[in-house]
């Protein structure tokens, strides 16, 4: 297709230029606010959030709008993509405020700086699921990444955060060059870089094969391989732990969640929807790198005493789980549950992941370190904390009627559906073993003598944050269906 | 209106879950103005909602959300209230908000206020929705979650050793009738295909006639743990251990009438089975009479008051078994009223006698509380049956049903137990109120109770004398033909004026001679009540101790348990179970720390690991995957 240029649909992307508008705001409070008054940039960012995921709203999702010729979408999976993506923000901005602003990291931490990169890491990870072009959809995802980098090593007089920082931009780094290479190959052979012209040209040179092209394969392998790098699936996990326990704990709270959310976007947007005719071929390769994942993920957390560290191998764990909802995927609509079930896991995990790692910034804010033993006699201590503490937990473990029970649910559904009874049984095992580090943590709370000093402190924002992130475990479970009725119109968007 | 449904519940559930998160802090007393506002929207809300039902004689129903959907089984959550519910809710909601009030006063100054305040609307929340479900998924989660209140609230004074285990006993015991409940939903599920109500309802006839008994036994026999018939009753008199209004609420008045509720909610199935109609009768007499005997040697007031549910419940289960549907929820509802009222006036007596249960230590209390005396005393006649106040009608009704559908057997046990009824009730009254005074004045300075737990008592009072007019003339009353509708295919029997005049004219000889003995025995003093149980007897001792039921459990059940739990604990958990769970965690340990030395911190090392896995990776599949190499 010639390039041209042409007058975009602007409604499309409100949201998007939302954010951008607040990215601009904040820099520009930044330049007019005295030093000591910066901490109300946190309120331009929720506010900013907030309208963007109000603006949502304006847009018919069902329409499955298109602009920038075909490149940007506007259809029911970028819609529940931005819905993740965004609460996440505002979240994250929430536990984040009193963290930054205190003393609890060497040196000062610039407030404005800090949201500004927190909110291109959010645009990047919209735009990832609202990409229908691969240029797009790399675009996207090095704009979150870079900006994640530098949040990595935000406490930049620490050396475990640079550490962690640079760990994670050289290997990102190279798994992105993966992920271009595999792009090429997919140029190369198809002679497009529009998805659904992809997947049209795919299922031409697929139709009567029994085998792939060897170079349709290596395009799928390598796109694979620097993606799974995103998402931090083993053994493209090396990064996680190291960038987990060196960055600050929002930081962590959110790297958690957002880059995932907008890996597995891509992964979705690329496998799913471009590389569908392959399925065969890359539907085992995604319930191996499942099955090795869940398993490494949860049996190493066990061995972890540093709190940060084991929630970096637990979420490689999760990674493991969502895995399963996507190599469940059989585009036999409408009873394939598989993206269905990837979105809501996505969309359960940000609750309750953040809610864990905001619970270790409380901690912090009360003179504890990040260590297990930081966590004894909690339950005397501040009773609220140690509830919330507990739902998060529990939710992660999957016990119902919490939210991450129906989140494994509805994955292990999908794998039923798609008569992958072993990748459902293989999850059952795997929680069944991570159940022995999540509630290491409960029975630190409630069981042992508190110790150390206890610093009370004020931190309104955080606790807000925590309540809210309690509170949506526990409730979304029970409302669990209008949010995977949702998560499900994924089917319209991709019908070609 | 109906759109405005699904605040009923949700109104008490948010001050629940306020008072949980902020009353320990912030709220503390302020939790029971908040508690008491939301039950009284609700109760207001219930007003028009009732109305609509009356005036349009259609069931109206709100569909909030999908709860699981799974495939082709989905499960709704659909608030559904037609005549049946709508009567429940004005009950629930009523008597919750006078407990409520009531509740301001007696919990007055107790430190765990915000907890007690969090529960009951809780428990309000869950009643409703019991009421309110047309499925029986959702049925059973909330006659789960008002057993959960019930035991939270029966242990609310925790730290007494005595309310703990009575509320672990309202637990277990309520189990072995869940346990049936339970299977029998899933029986439904499995014979229908359906778990909705209106499903299961058209398709009754589909099953044959033994699934049909069996289904409907099933139900029953959650209905036995709950509404405390025989043989699983043991658990309500000791709930008594809880605070005096969660008894009045829970224990009398709504919960204990919930496995009432289902055996009318369940009237297309339960009615097509003679055969479990009728252990559903044989049953409930048995229950009635029992605790009817019991309840005449008991000593503590509220005691009393408890054997007097569980008997009066055997009265509402045997009126179903008989077929006389209506006169059983007529029953349910004046005794919601009048139980309600004896309740929170034991209650009342309680308080002004310094926590002292003990009628044998009470005595002359008339000149010191004189409002709840002349309360109590109205409670106790609508109870006994004394005409025209509301226990009368329908009590009378329930005896008249059993002989208009031919059970005479039962109609006589039902008039000897109401002879008991009007025995114990006016013991109860005498004992506490009138006679000479048995306590140390000294020590103790009976006083009435404030205005804020007085004033429930007068409402109550009002509904318990004048509610029986809603059902009259008998059987053919206004209620009757409200409620008529809400049981499809039953029709009115058509009685005799001469009929009810013989009835009503026996009930009240019986209820006015039990009043009469008793003024004998324990004002005049011209008959000794310890001379007639010497007389007795064997029967006496049989009765004051609650039948040996009790210990027949501990001997048959607890004790054999107690014994398998020990084997269980000592050799399959300790050694089996152990040994193979540590074995694992061994095992898991071990291969933890070995993977773990993969993360060296080496970057060089990472970069390594991921050329590695891609070499692997890319290789396999080109091999395997690919026509390359074939």
């Amino acid at each position: 297709m010639p390039l041209e240029l042409v007058h975009p649909d602007w409604g499309l992307i409100v949201p998007q230029l939302i954010i951008v508008g607040t990215i601009i705001a904040i820099l520009t409070a930044d330049l007019i606010l005295p030093r000591d008054k910066q901490g109300a940039v946190s309120w331009i960012a929720m506010v900013g959030l907030v309208a963007s995921l109000a603006s949502l709203l304006t847009i018919d999702w069902t329409a499955g709008d298109t602009t920038f010729n075909e490149m940007f979408r506007a259809d029911s999976f970028s819609l529940f993509i931005n819905i993740v993506v965004l609460a996440a923000g505002v979240l994250a901005v929430m536990i984040s405020s009193s963290y930054v602003q205190s003393l609890e990291e060497r040196g000062t931490m610039p407030m404005p700086e800090y949201l500004v990169l927190v909110m291109f890491s959010i645009l990047g990870a919209m735009i990832v699921g609202a990409s229908g072009d691969l240029l797009i959809l790399f675009i996207g995802i090095e704009m979150g990444s870079l900006a994640t980098y530098v949040l990595t090593g935000f406490a930049r007089r620490r050396m475990t955060s640079l550490e962690g920082a640079l760990k994670y931009f050289l290997l990102g780094s190279f798994s992105s060059a993966i992920l271009v290479f595999g792009m090429a190959w997919i140029y190369g052979t198809t002679g497009t870089t529009s998805i659904p012209e992809i997947s049209q040209q795919v299922g031409t040179i697929m139709s009567g094969e029994q085998f792939p092209e060897p170079a349709l394969l290596l395009a799928l392998l390598l796109v694979a391989i620097g993606l799974a790098f995103k998402i931090a699936a083993v053994p493209f996990h090396m990064w996680t732990p190291d960038a987990y326990q060196g960055a600050p704990t929002p930081v962590s709270a959110y790297m958690s969640v957002v880059p995932k959310v907008a890996g597995f976007a891509a992964l979705v947007r690329v496998l799913a929807e471009g590389l569908g005719p392959l399925s065969d071929t890359w539907l085992l390769l995604i319930a191996i790198l499942a099955i090795i994942t869940m398993f490494y993920g949860n049996v190493v957390a066990i061995s972890q005493r540093d709190v940060k560290r084991m929630l970096a191998y637990s979420s490689i764990g999760h990674t493991g789980y969502i895995l399963v909802g996507l190599a469940a995927y059989s585009n036999d609509v409408p009873i394939d549950m598989s993206i269905g079930s990837v979105l809501f896991y996505l969309f359960a995990y940000t609750f309750m992941n953040i809610g864990a790692f905001a619970v270790v910034t409380w901690l912090q804010h009360r003179g504890q370190g990040v260590d297990l033993d930081s966590f004894n006699g909690l339950g005397v201590r501040s009773p609220l904390t140690a509830l919330a503490m507990t739902v998060f937990m529990f939710s992660l473990m999957g016990v119902p009627p919490l939210i991450g029970f129906y989140a494994k649910y509805y994955v292990i559904l999908a794998a039923i559906e798609a008569e992958m009874i072993w990748l459902a049984v293989a999850v059952v095992l795997a929680s069944a073993v991570s159940a022995f580090f999540y509630l290491r943590v409960v029975v630190a709370m409630y069981f042992n003598n508190p110790e150390g000093e206890w610093r009370p402190q004020a931190t309104p924002l955080l606790g807000l944050g925590l309540l809210i992130m309690a509170v949506g475990t526990v409730a979304l479970g029970f409302f669990s269906g209008p949010v995977l009725d949702l998560a499900m119109n994924w089917v319209d968007a991709f019908e070609v | 209106m109906s759109s405005w449904l699904f605040l009923i519940p949700l109104l008490p559930l948010a001050a629940a879950v306020i008072n949980f998160i902020l009353g320990r802090w912030f709220l503390q007393h302020a939790s029971q103005w908040l508690a008491t506002l939301a039950v009284a929207g609700s109760f207001i809300l219930s007003i028009p909602v009732f109305l609509e039902i009356v005036s349009d004689e259609q069931a109206i129903s709100q569909h909030l959300y999908t709860w699981i959907p799974a495939g082709d089984f989905d499960i709704p959550v659909t608030l559904f209230v037609d005549q049946l519910t709508a009567t429940m809710l004005l009950v629930v909601t009523g008597v919750g908000l006078l407990v409520h009030i009531y509740s301001i006063g007696y919990m007055h100054g107790d430190p765990g206020i915000y907890r007690f305040f969090s529960y009951l609307p809780l428990f309000v929340f869950s009643m409703l929705m019991l009421v309110m479900a047309n499925n029986f998924l959702v049925l059973f989660v909330f006659w789960e979650a008002v057993g959960l209140c019930s035991f939270l609230l029966i242990g609310f004074w925790y730290r007494r050793r005595s309310a703990a285990s009575a509320a672990k006993k309202a637990f277990i015991v309520n189990r072995v009738g869940d346990f049936g409940f339970g299977i029998g939903i899933l029986l439904i599920f499995v014979t229908y295909g359906t778990i909705e109500y209106a499903g299961v309802f058209d398709m009754v006839g589909d099953a044959s006639q033994t699934t049909i008994t069996v289904i409907a036994l099933l139900l029953f026999t959650g209905a036995i743990g709950k509404s405390a018939q025989l043989p699983l009753f043991v658990w309500l008199p000791d709930a008594m251990e809880g605070p005096t209004p969660v008894s009045a609420l829970i224990h009398a008045a709504t919960m204990v009438t919930a496995g009432i509720f289902v055996l009318a909610r369940a009237y297309p199935v339960v009615s097509q089975s003679a055969d479990a109609m009728m252990v559903i009768s044989i049953v409930g007499i048995a229950t009635a009479f029992v605790a009817a005997t019991i309840a005449v040697t008991q000593y503590d007031i509220k005691k009393v008051v408890a054997y007097s549910t569980v008997s009066q419940l055997g009265f509402m289960a045997f009126a179903i078994g008989t077929g006389a549907w209506i006169a059983a929820i007529f029953h349910l509802v004046t005794h919601a009223f009048f139980k309600g009222l004896l309740f929170l006036g034991a209650g009342s007596v309680i308080h002004g006698m310094h926590e002292e249960q003990d009628m044998r230590k009470m005595g002359g209390l008339k000149k010191y509380m004189p409002i709840t005396y002349w309360t109590f005393l109205i409670g106790a006649a609508a109870n006994a049956g004394i005409i025209p106040l509301a226990g009368f009608w329908s009590k009378d009704e329930i005896i008249l049903g059993t002989w208009l559908y031919d059970h005479t057997v039962i109609m006589v046990i039902a008039f000897i137990t109401a002879f008991f009824t009007s025995l114990y009730m006016f013991r109860a009254v005498f004992m506490t109120f009138h006679g000479e005074e048995r306590f140390n004045p000294d020590e103790v300075h009976p006083h009435e109770s404030p205005r804020i737990m007085t004033i429930p008592l007068i409402v109550l009072a009002v509904f318990a004398a004048t509610i029986g007019f809603i059902g009259f003339p008998p059987e053919d009353g206004w209620f009757h033909h409200f409620l008529i509708n809400a049981f499809p295919g039953l029709t009115l029997p058509d009685v005799a004026w001469s009929t009810i005049f013989i009835f009503a004219g026996i009930s009240t000889l019986i209820a006015l001679s039990g009043l009469f003995i008793q003024y004998m025995a324990y004002v005049k003093k011209s008959i000794s009540p310890a001379g007639i149980a010497g007389l007795l007897g064997p029967l006496y001792k049989l009765a004051a101790n609650r039948w040996y039921l009790d210990e027949i459990y501990d001997v048959l059940i607890v004790r054999p348990l107690v014994a398998f739990s020990m084997f269980l604990w000592r050799f399959v958990d300790a050694q089996v179970i152990d040994g193979t769970v540590n074995g694992v965690a061994t095992l898991v340990t071990y291969t933890s720390q070995q993977w773990r030395k993969a993360q060296t911190g080496l970057i060089a090392n990472y970069v390594f690991a991921i050329a590695l896995g891609a070499i692997i990776i890319i290789g396999a599949f080109m091999i395997f995957g690919s026509n390359l190499f074939q």
